[in-house]
């Protein structure tokens, strides 16, 4: 060519028509600037060419637009955008039809629904009970996501399991009850006692749900049930027991008739002592008022199992009293 | 001609552009056939996703694709994310709250779909009228989804909850026994409860002739001391031995107001010796306001009508302990 391109004007915007020259064997051929582009520019390869991926691994890369520039991403942050809270379920018992998905204290798990519900223990005093029936909780709004009233938890007629490092009446340290008042601060228990001979700290706090509360009603049929002094008293006072073990938590006695200070005494087959009620005096044509167990007067050995019985004895009788009804609410955990 | 070296952005090509022969640098050039890579914005926008879609990714240096099946498995959008505002304790389970997936305790009602009943106003006093057909943009219509025969139901109308249990169901209509509904006011939720909430109670007169009084409570077996959560009557059912047919009965809670307007007539018997049949409240009698009874207090039963030989009365009640 021989010509000075620095003398030549400045080219403007590029047009698809305008030519370039190219040196082919033994001649000086022209190009567009399309064909030039389609030459150099190959169309972008097609996924469908790429290798399949098998195992995607954390450190794998993802394209990603952001801000106008072009990124790449990790697996581990992609995932972050998308479920950042999900759980992952613990699949070490494989699941069955008509499982729920539950929390255990350290996994999402399949499984029946649970019956008892773990009350966090930041919410509540853990030190040892000084109430027969009470324990103490913080009050107050949630703290790092943890609810800290009483209220949060229960309500009246729900069930209480407590779990005591030390034991009173029973081997085990569990005591059942169920929630007879609560306030923000303050949970009031129906059922054995939680405060021990030696006072102990609690060990976990647990609510259950309404189906296992179970009541047995039994009643005299007939006038003068307080015939004998320790004697034990029919005419519909005889209850046979089905199921689960219950927990006696809490009963109430009435009685007509004008007879004070007759003592009554439920028994489990028998043998083990639940609990003692005095009715209340009442006339010959009317009820008294009703009589209820005391916060501590249902021992945690107040259980009964499959085909056991409940009877009824009179400890003391002194005039006579008539038509007898207790009516008793045990905790089946 | 010599061959180029190293390349300068103010280097020179030459290019004809209109018949003109013009010049070009190097960067002019490069910035014509190397353009930045192209933004993801200006490509097409997806409509719909197919399983056989194709992302590109990068793994182990090798740039691969991955299928949407595959995506989706990776991201797991149809997971569960719950709520942790409040923290899971150990016995939680995991449910639906109306806005999200949360960790608690099991739920003891779960909420009908508005669009599968009436909600403008109840069918009557004791019935709820449902759409009926097959599911419409995933919403059951039909009753007998929701519920069967003595589901506890819990209707909220006008800021006010009554409870009662199922006692007939179609496809099109829910007969509920418990507190009169009103009517002409729309329902504001309906829902049904599991059946441990279901609590029955028995109170039996123990002799002969317990209809002595038009006032005073009936004695010798008949009462019944309430421990737990506050329960709702729903319905309650008497029989009683001997020949009369017109006696009624009534239920108070704690000593309130009676639970019926008129009470509950006990069939005859055919004589002193045996039972008559059992005579159930009827659908939508109950008296809202007079139905709860709370931990220690105490359900009695009366006689405003007494006219004839009745004895031995037996009382079946249902509740239901939300």
């Amino acid at each position: 060519m021989g010509l000075s391109i620095a003398a030549l004007a400045a080219g403007s915007s590029l047009a698809g028509a305008d030519v370039f020259e190219i040196e082919q064997p033994s001649l000086s051929a022209k190009l567009t600037k399309t064909q030039l582009a389609a030459l150099l520019l190959p169309a972008p390869a097609l996924f469908s060419g790429l290798p399949a991926v098998t195992v995607v691994n954390d450190t794998d890369l993802l394209e990603i637009e952001q801000g106008g520039v072009v990124s790449k991403l990790t697996k581990t942050q992609f995932l972050a955008l998308f479920n950042p809270g999900a759980f992952t379920l613990n699949q070490t018992i494989i699941k069955q039809n008509g499982d729920v998905i539950s929390y255990n204290g350290s996994s999402y798990v399949t499984g029946p629904t649970p019956r008892w519900r773990v009350i966090p223990q930041d919410a509540y005093s853990e030190l040892s009970a000084t109430t027969f029936n009470t324990i103490t909780f913080a009050g107050g709004g949630p703290t790092g996501g943890v609810c800290l009233k009483a209220t949060d938890h229960f309500s009246v007629g729900m069930p209480v399991r407590t779990v005591l490092a030390a034991t009173q009446y029973v081997p085990a340290n569990t005591y059942y009850g169920i929630c007879t008042a609560v306030t923000d601060t303050l949970l009031t228990i129906s059922g054995s006692s939680i405060k021990d001979i030696t006072p102990a700290a609690i060990t976990s706090l647990s609510v259950g749900s309404a189906d296992m509360v179970r009541h047995v009603q039994l009643a005299f049929s007939t006038t003068a049930y307080n015939t004998v002094e320790g004697g034990a008293v029919g005419k519909g006072c005889v209850f046979r027991w089905k199921g689960s073990t219950g927990y006696c938590v809490c009963a109430s006695a009435a009685h007509m008739g004008v007879g004070t200070g007759t003592l009554v005494r439920v028994y489990i087959n028998n043998l083990t002592l639940p609990f003692q009620i005095t009715p209340n005096v009442g006339t010959a044509s009317t009820y008294g008022t009703w009589a209820d167990t005391g916060a501590m007067s249902v021992p945690s050995s107040c259980l009964i199992t499959n085909n056991q019985l409940l009877s009824v004895l009179t400890l003391s009788i002194g005039a006579a009293n008539d038509y007898l009804i207790i009516c008793m609410t045990f905790v089946v955990p | 001609m010599p061959a180029a070296t190293v390349l300068n952005g103010t280097d020179l090509f030459e290019i004809e552009q209109s018949g003109v022969s013009k010049k070009l640098t190097k960067t002019q050039l490069a910035a014509l056939l190397l353009p930045a890579p192209a933004l993801f914005s200006g490509l097409p926008a997806v409509t719909v996703l197919n399983d056989a879609d194709l992302f590109v990714i990068e793994q182990g240096g090798v740039v691969s694709k991955l299928t949407r099946l595959q995506f989706v498995a990776l991201v797991g959008t149809s997971g569960i994310t719950p709520d942790q505002t409040i923290l899971k304790q150990n016995g939680d389970v995991v449910y639906y709250d109306g806005t999200n997936f949360v960790t608690g305790l099991t739920p003891r009602w779960r909420v009908i779909h508005q669009d599968a009943y009436t909600e403008s106003a109840v069918a009557s006093s004791s019935t709820i009228t449902f759409a009926g057909g097959g599911p419409t943009g995933g919403i059951y219509l039909k009753g007998g989804q929701y519920f069967s025969v003595g589901s506890p139901v819990r209707t909220v109308i006008a800021g006010t909850t009554y409870y009662g249990v199922c006692t007939a169901v179609t496809d099109t209509l829910l007969t509920i026994s418990g507190a009169i509904l009103p009517t002409a006011t729309a329902i504001t939720s309906l829902s049904v409860g599991t059946p441990d909430m279901v609590r029955r109670v028995s109170m039996a007169f123990a002799t002969t002739a317990y209809n002595g009084s038009t006032t005073l409570v009936l004695t010798k077996g008949c009462q019944h001391r309430w421990h737990g959560a506050t329960g709702y009557l729903c319905s309650y059912e008497v029989a009683h031995m001997n020949t009369s047919a017109v006696i009624q009965v009534t239920l108070q809670m704690n000593g309130g107001s009676d639970v019926v307007a008129t009470g509950v007539i006990p069939a005859a018997a055919a004589s002193s010796t045996v039972y008559g049949n059992f005579t159930a409240s009827a659908a939508g009698v109950l008296i809202a306001a007079n139905l709860a009874i709370a931990h220690n207090q105490t359900i009695t039963a009366k006689t405003p009508v007494i006219t004839g030989l009745a004895d031995y009365l037996v009382i079946n009640m249902t509740f239901v302990v939300p």
